[in-house]
């Protein structure tokens, strides 16, 4: 067979064609839902700062349902199959193995995604993002699920098999590299998550269909979160390749100890998934030892890997700093990181974001004690827009100016916008993360349309303080939204007006 | 970490995770005294 490549001009990388038209598809789509997702978002933050109120209370759950969706599960899977090929016939050199397989993994999420999309807007499943029993949607919206799901299980199955195929045609020798690892642990997980979502939802959809008579909503409710919280920890690891790619990539830096950074992924498939069970702290389906057990203790061998990994990333660009001869002082290195890089300050959002805010909360929040205080608080979302859209959707955003060269083949458009892009979206999301985990603190509830509770008997008041952060947490939310759309403008305008780089076949 | 001179061992990043458990117990220590306050024994 006559497999079609070319060389990447700046990192001497093959690219195989039909790898890069899908992980041009994938990453396009995913930059879509992630401009729905951000004005949905916008329309939340507006409704939450209780003086502008801007949505009526169905149209708020309504619209909150698709933002989650459109944001964890579109946004965030289609990128993730845009990195899968990435690390796996990119960074391999190789061809992609199975490309039929690989389109219908991209047609089936997209297929998937568009009749939840269009069943939420019809207002045929006002059961937000965890639709637990006994609420239930249309049943065309738990179809468009598992869909959805299918199509990212067949993306995982590109993605060895070309791993497969790269080591058995000789492609590479030894060890995978730590990146295209990460993203292998990342999929390994992904294919637990997907299982766990294929029992709480296919006998859901058979519910809604009326085959089945009843539901149990404290087995859903299990099942449903090892698909709900493991599917974030598919981001994490594929967050954290990120990380290691962007490292090498903005100061050429090596991990100190790659059998360190390869444990600590090893850490995450072995014990991620038992942390999902803090979703159910406050129900009454699981023993006390039980939940003490899972979040006093197994929970902590999952945070140990997030631990190391977030010691290891600064200390590698740290090492690498000082062998460019930035060896002044403790910080002498940092002062002359590479600032105006996207790529960078984007990383250093997403790690800071992801351990300071988001992972020192999530350890605090998930213990069973102080769970009772928080769990349906705005503590909450505070923590997992840290970790999410800081860490995250941050990282991912931080590799999109990489892509746009390798794979798109455009020098990226705007580039002074986009130097600015990463400080205005983290630090919009830094003040909303913080001010919603403050405002969280004094009681506020999540999943709210209206904490004042005015229609109710007795009436809420939760004093000047609240209201001031409520402002804040807006205020934040639309610093965010503007720095998310420069992202996804950035990205069009690289697309259709960016400088072409000249290629070699 | 034996093929790094002293120049280049990431002296800042062990100050860096200093500061971050310092936050941890901080914003541990908040939690949990939060938790006493509303939630008395006795």
């Amino acid at each position: 067979m006559n497999w079609k490549f070319r060389v990447c001009p700046t990192t001497g990388l093959k690219v195989h064609d039909s790898a890069e038209t899908l992980i041009q598809v994938n990453a396009v789509t995913a930059i879509v839902f992630l401009l729905v997702g951000g004005a949905l978002a916008l329309l939340m933050v507006l409704t939450r700062w209780q003086v502008v109120h801007i949505l009526p209370a169905d149209y708020f759950y309504r619209l909150l349902t698709l933002h989650g969706i459109a944001m964890l599960v579109a946004w965030i899977i289609f990128f993730e199959m845009a990195v899968l090929y990435f690390a796996s016939a990119v960074l391999l050199s190789h061809r992609l193995a199975v490309p039929w397989l690989a389109w219908t993994q991209y047609i089936l999420m997209l297929v998937g995604a568009a009749m939840v999309t269009v069943m939420v807007l019809m207002g045929k499943a006002d059961v937000m993002f965890t639709s637990y029993i006994p609420l239930q949607a249309h049943h065309m919206y738990y179809l468009g699920v598992i869909l959805f799901a299918v199509g990212a299980i067949l993306g995982c199955i590109v993605f060895f098999a070309t791993v497969t195929s790269a080591k058995v045609e000789g492609a590479y020798e030894g060890s995978l590299s730590l990146v295209t690892y990460g993203a292998a642990a990342a999929a390994i997980i992904a294919i637990l998550t997907l299982a766990h979502g294929a029992i709480a939802l296919i006998p859901t959809w058979l519910w809604a269909l009326g085959v089945i008579p009843m539901m149990d909503p404290e087995a859903y409710i299990l099942m449903f979160w090892g698909f709900g919280h493991s599917s974030q920890q598919i981001n994490l690891c594929a967050m954290i390749a990120i990380w290691y790619l962007l490292g090498t990539l903005t100061v050429g830096s090596k991990p100190i100890s790659e059998k360190y950074c390869r444990t600590a992924f090893l850490f995450y498939i072995l014990f991620v998934l038992i942390p999902s069970e803090h979703h159910l702290l406050v129900d009454p389906g699981l023993s006390a030892a039980h939940k003490v057990w899972n979040t006093g203790y197994f929970m902590h061998l999952a945070i140990l890997a997030s631990m190391m990994h977030a010691f290891s990333v600064p200390a590698y660009v740290e090492v690498a700093l000082r062998k460019k001869g930035y060896t002044k002082g403790l910080f002498g290195w940092l002062k002359e990181a590479p600032w105006g890089n996207p790529a960078f300050s984007s990383l250093v959002f997403s790690v800071v974001g992801f351990g300071f805010l988001g992972g020192i909360s999530g350890v605090v929040y998930g213990t069973e004690q102080i769970n009772i205080i928080s769990h349906n608080t705005l503590r909450i979302p505070g923590h997992f827009h840290a970790t999410v859209v800081i860490g995250t959707t941050m990282a991912f955003m931080g590799v999109t100016y990489y892509v746009l060269p390798l794979i798109f083949k455009r020098e990226v458009a705007f580039p002074t916008a986009a130097r600015w892009q990463p400080y205005i979206y983290g630090t919009g999301m830094t003040i909303f993360s913080v001010a919603m985990m403050f405002v969280g603190g004094f009681g506020v509830p999540r999943r709210h349309w209206d904490i004042t509770a005015a229609d109710a008997v007795f009436q809420l008041n939760y004093g000047p303080v609240v209201n001031i952060g409520l402002a804040i947490t807006a205020i934040g939310g639309i610093l965010a939204a503007i720095g998310g759309l420069m992202y996804c403008l950035i990205a069009v305008a690289t697309l259709l007006i960016g400088k072409k780089i000249p290629q070699e076949a | 970490m034996a093929e790094h001179n002293d120049e280049h061992r990431p002296r800042g990043t062990v100050v860096l995770i200093y500061i971050f458990l310092a936050c941890f117990v901080i914003f541990t220590y908040l939690n949990w005294k939060q938790l006493s306050d509303v939630w008395t024994v006795g």
